[in-house]
C-alpha cells in the first residue's frame, strides 16, 4: 500500500499542475452572457472655422533636403552648395607646403528618388558665391549653362539612397574648379538630367549630412610616405529653389510642408460617448480630402505627421513629442487621405490632464520635399476634415 | 479542535489555490454557472449516494456525528472534457479543488466541521469567430471570452448526538466568491486595435443548514437536511448590483447495510432555483429552473477484517441543471462513477480515488462528455 501512496500523490500533484485547456467553441449571442459586444463607427467633423494653416516654421535657410529635378510635375528645382575656403597650402610639421591637386571628389548623400526612372545624372556647375537662401529658381538656373559645367555624377539605377559622388581628375577641370575671384571657395549649382521627368532629394547640411569636397593633393617633400595628402571640406551653406512656387495664400485651404514650411491646426469636439468609461476605442482615423491631386516624387517617402498639443494656444502650441500618428502621402492622388490617430485620441479621454482635442499637422521631411499636399478645410463646401472613430461597447458581463 | 487539526487546516488552506472551483463547461456560462456537489472522493466513488451520511461531505451537518477522530481532508479533481455543439467540437482539461474540510469530535455528544467547498462553478472559455462590416469592409473578428471562478461555500457546522440512534446538525454558511471575466477581441485587419477587457464580479451572502441523521433500525440509516441561502449580494468591480435570490435546498437519503460487506446508499436533492428566475429574466438572462437530482451508490468491502482496504465503490447520479444555456432547453447530467481507497499508518492517513464519466447535454445541440479523476487525501493526527 505504501508503495502505491507516493505514486498516487505524485500523480495528484501532477494533475494539479497540469496546464489547463478551457476553451470550447461557441457563438454569440447563444453562449455569451450579455450578448455580443457592439462595434460602432462614427464620424466627427472638425469644429467649423477652427482649422488654420500657419507658415514659416522651417525657413529657406534651414532646409533639411536639397531638391533637384528635371521637368518634374511636382516642381522644377535647382540647388546650390558652397564649401568653405580650401587652403592653398598644407601645414606639415614645422613648415607650410604648397601642394598640387591630383584629383577631387565631390559627394552628396541622396535620400530619395524615383527608382522607376533611370539614367539619372546630377550636373555640377560652377556658380558664383552670391547665391543664398533668398535666391530664386531663376537666380540659380541662369548659371547652369554649358560654360559653367564642371562634371556630372551618375546615379546608379540600382541605388535608392546613399552616397553618390564624382572623382574629378581632368587637369583642365581641376585648374578651373575654383576661380581666383572666389577666394578659394567652391560653389556648385546642381541640376538633373534623366530619361524622363523626375527628381532627387539630397541631404542638406541640416539633414542627415551635407555635401563633401575632398581634395587629393601631392606635396613635394623627401618623405614619400607624406607626399600624398587630403583636404576634406564639408558644405558650409546650401539651398534650393522651386520654379514658380509662390507662397500659398488661400485661407480656405489647409497646407503642410513646403518651404517656408506650413503646419495646420485642427480642432474637434469631444464625442459624447467618450464620457462612457466602458467604451473601448479600436480605431480613430483623421480623414482629409485633397483639394487637388497630391503632387510629389514617386518613391520618395513623405508623411503627414499628426501630434497632439499640451495646450492649445494656436500657432505656437507646443506639440506633444511622445505620441503621434502618421501616414505616407500618395502621389497624384485625390482620394481621401487617412491617418490613424488612435494613440492621440485616447489621450482626450484621460481622467486627469487630458490632451485638448487638437491636432497639429506637419510634414516629414519638414523643409525639403517635392510633396506639397493641400487639403480642404471646414470652410470648403464638402470634403471637410473629419475624424472617424470606431469603438466597441462591451456587453454587460454581469448579465446573468 | 486539537492543535494538530488546526495545523492541518492551515496547511490545507495554504495548499488551496486562489479559487476552489474550476470545471470548465459550456453549461456553466449562465448566471452562477454549474452547480457543484461538494463530494469527497469516497462519496464521489459512490456517485454521491452516501453524501448525506459522509462526515467528509459538507452537505448535511448532522453527518458529522459519525466523525470518530479529528480529520482533515482535501479533494482534488481533474477533468478531461470533450465538448460538442453546433459551432464545433473541442477537447480540454482542467482541475478543480471542490472540497477542503476539517472536522472531529469536541466532546462526547458534539462534533464540529469547518469546510470550504465549491457551490457553483462559472469557469469557461469560449472561442468565437464572426465577420462584421466596418467602414464598408468585412472584417473578421476572433473573440475569446474567459470566465474563472464561482461561488464558494464556507461552512462552520456542529452536530449533536441526541442518542446513539439520532443526531442533529446545524451549519452556518458564508457564501463568497469571485468571477473574473476576461474578454479579448482580435480583428483580422490590424489597423483595428485588439481589445482586452477585464471585469471582476464578486459575491457574498449568508446561509444556514440544518439536518438530522438517524438509525431507526439496525443496518438502516436515514438522513435529511434543509438549507436556506439568503440573497447573494453581487458586485461588479466595486459597484453593487442587484442581489440574486438563492434557492432552498432540501435533501434526503437512506443508507442500508445490506450485508457484512455491502453498503447501499441513495439520496435525492431538490433546489428551487426558479426563485431566481424572475431576476434572471429581468436582467436579460434566459432563466432559472428548479432542479432535482438523485444518486445511488454501493460500497463492497473486499476484506472484512480491513474494511478500509481497497473497497469497491460504484455510483450513479442524475441531475438537472438550473441555468439553461439557450432559451427553451433544459440541461441535465448523468454520471457513472467507480472508486476505491485505503487507509495507512494506523488509519491516520487515507487516500480515496474515484473515476467518473459524465454525460451532460440539453435537448438541443450542446453536449459534453467528461472523464474525471478525483483524489481525496485525509489526515487524522
Amino acid at each position: 500500500m505504501k508503495r502505491l501512496l507516493l505514486p498516487l500523490l505524485a500523480a495528484s500533484m501532477l494533475l494539479a499542475g497540469c496546464e489547463e485547456e478551457l476553451t470550447v467553441p461557441g457563438q454569440c449571442p447563444e453562449l455569451c452572457p450579455g450578448g455580443q459586444p457592439v462595434v460602432r463607427d462614427t464620424i466627427v467633423l472638425a469644429i467649423e472655422e477652427s482649422d488654420t494653416s500657419f507658415f514659416g516654421y522651417t525657413g529657406r535657410g534651414s532646409v533639411t533636403s536639397l531638391l533637384v529635378s528635371n521637368g518634374l510635375a511636382a516642381g522644377e528645382a535647382r540647388a546650390w552648395v558652397e564649401f568653405p575656403i580650401r587652403p592653398d597650402s598644407i601645414q606639415m610639421s614645422d613648415s607650410t607646403r604648397v601642394y598640387t591637386t591630383d584629383s577631387v571628389r565631390i559627394t552628396f548623400s541622396m535620400t530619395g528618388r524615383d527608382t522607376t526612372v533611370d539614367d539619372l545624372k546630377v550636373y555640377l556647375h560652377r556658380v558664383p558665391r552670391t547665391l543664398d537662401s533668398s535666391s530664386t529658381f531663376a537666380d540659380i538656373d541662369q548659371h547652369l549653362v554649358q560654360g559653367t559645367l564642371i562634371d556630372s555624377i551618375i546615379v546608379p539605377d540600382s541605388v535608392r539612397s546613399g552616397s553618390i559622388s564624382r572623382l574629378i581628375t581632368d587637369s583642365a577641370n581641376l585648374a578651373n574648379l575654383i576661380p581666383a575671384a572666389d577666394s578659394g571657395r567652391l560653389a556648385l549649382g546642381l541640376r538633373l538630367v534623366a530619361e524622363a521627368p523626375t527628381g532627387v532629394r539630397l541631404s542638406a547640411i541640416l539633414g542627415s549630412g551635407g555635401a563633401s569636397f575632398i581634395t587629393y593633393a601631392r606635396v613635394a617633400v623627401a618623405d614619400t610616405s607624406r607626399r600624398r595628402q587630403t583636404i576634406s571640406l564639408s558644405a558650409a551653406d546650401n539651398g534650393f529653389a522651386l520654379q514658380g512656387q509662390e507662397a500659398p495664400s488661400d485661407p480656405d485651404l489647409l497646407y503642410v510642408g513646403r518651404v517656408p514650411s506650413a503646419r495646420t491646426i485642427l480642432r474637434f469636439p469631444v464625442p459624447e460617448f467618450f464620457d462612457d468609461p466602458s467604451v473601448v476605442l479600436v480605431r480613430a482615423t483623421l480623414e482629409l480630402t485633397p483639394a487637388q491631386p497630391i503632387v510629389g516624387l514617386k518613391g520618395d517617402a513623405a508623411v503627414v505627421d499628426v501630434r497632439g498639443v499640451s495646450k492649445d494656444i494656436g500657432a505656437k502650441s507646443s506639440p506633444v513629442l511622445t505620441i503621434s500618428g502618421s501616414a505616407a502621402l500618395p502621389v497624384d492622388s485625390s482620394e481621401l487621405f487617412g491617418i490613424d490617430v488612435l494613440n492621440l485620441v485616447r489621450f482626450w479621454r484621460l481622467a486627469e490632464d487630458p490632451l485638448p482635442p487638437v491636432f497639429l499637422l506637419a510634414m516629414v521631411p519638414d523643409g525639403g520635399s517635392f510633396h506639397r499636399p493641400v487639403f480642404r478645410s471646414t470652410r470648403s463646401a464638402d470634403g471637410k476634415p473629419r475624424l472617424r472613430i470606431t469603438y466597441l461597447r462591451p456587453t454587460p458581463v454581469e448579465q446573468p | 479542535m486539537s492543535r494538530y487539526s488546526l495545523r492541518a487546516a492551515v496547511v490545507l488552506g495554504l495548499l488551496l489555490p486562489g479559487g476552489l472551483a474550476a470545471q470548465s463547461s459550456v453549461f456553466g456560462t449562465r448566471v452562477l454557472g454549474l452547480p457543484v456537489l461538494p463530494l469527497s472522493a469516497r462519496a464521489q466513488g459512490m456517485g454521491g449516494g452516501n453524501a448525506m451520511f459522509d462526515p467528509e461531505v459538507s452537505l448535511n451537518p448532522a453527518a458529522l456525528w459519525t466523525t470518530q477522530r479529528t480529520t482533515a481532508t482535501f479533494t482534488l479533481r481533474h477533468f478531461w472534457r470533450d465538448s460538442e455543439n453546433a459551432f464545433g467540437v473541442s477537447s480540454g482539461n482542467d482541475t478543480q479543488f471542490p472540497l477542503v474540510m476539517v472536522g472531529g469530535p469536541i466532546g462526547p455528544r458534539w462534533d464540529y466541521g469547518v469546510s470550504v467547498s465549491a457551490l457553483t462553478d462559472r469557469t469557461f472559455a469560449l472561442s468565437l469567430t464572426d465577420t462584421i462590416i466596418l467602414r464598408d469592409e468585412p472584417v473578421a473578428v476572433n473573440d475569446t471570452l474567459i470566465s474563472r471562478g464561482g461561488v464558494t461555500d464556507i461552512r462552520a457546522a456542529v452536530s449533536y448526538t441526541a442518542s446513539p440512534r439520532l443526531a442533529f446538525g446545524l451549519g452556518f454558511h458564508l457564501l463568497t466568491g469571485t468571477n473574473r471575466i476576461q474578454y479579448r477581441r482580435h480583428f483580422s485587419d490590424s489597423t483595428y486595435t485588439a481589445v482586452a477587457l477585464r471585469n471582476e464580479l464578486s459575491m457574498s451572502g449568508p446561509g444556514v443548514s440544518a439536518g438530522f441523521s438517524a438509525l431507526p433500525v439496525r443496518g438502516v440509516r436515514l438522513a435529511g437536511m434543509v438549507r436556506w441561502d439568503g440573497d447573494l449580494h453581487y458586485y461588479k468591480d466595486s459597484t453593487r448590483l442587484d442581489d440574486i435570490p438563492l434557492p432552498i435546498t432540501v435533501a434526503g437519503g437512506v443508507q442500508i447495510q445490506a450485508g457484512p460487506r455491502l453498503l447501499l446508499a441513495g439520496q435525492a436533492l431538490r433546489r428551487n432555483w426558479s426563485t431566481a428566475n424572475e431576476f434572471v429574466v429581468s436582467e436579460g438572462g434566459i432563466g432559472a429552473r428548479n432542479t432535482t437530482e438523485g444518486s445511488f451508490g454501493l460500497e463492497w468491502i473486499r476484506n472484512s477484517r480491513r474494511p478500509s482496504s481497497f473497497p469497491l465503490r460504484l455510483g450513479l447520479r442524475y441531475a438537472q441543471l438550473p441555468f439553461p444555456v439557450v432559451a427553451g432547453q433544459e440541461g441535465k447530467e448523468l454520471q457513472l462513477s467507480f472508486g476505491t481507497g485505503f487507509r495507512f499508518t494506523a488509519d491516520r492517513g487515507s487516500l480515496d480515488i474515484a473515476v467518473e464519466r459524465t454525460w451532460r447535454e440539453d435537448a438541443g445541440s450542446f453536449r459534453e462528455r467528461t472523464f474525471m479523476l478525483s483524489v481525496g487525501v485525509g489526515i487524522r493526527p
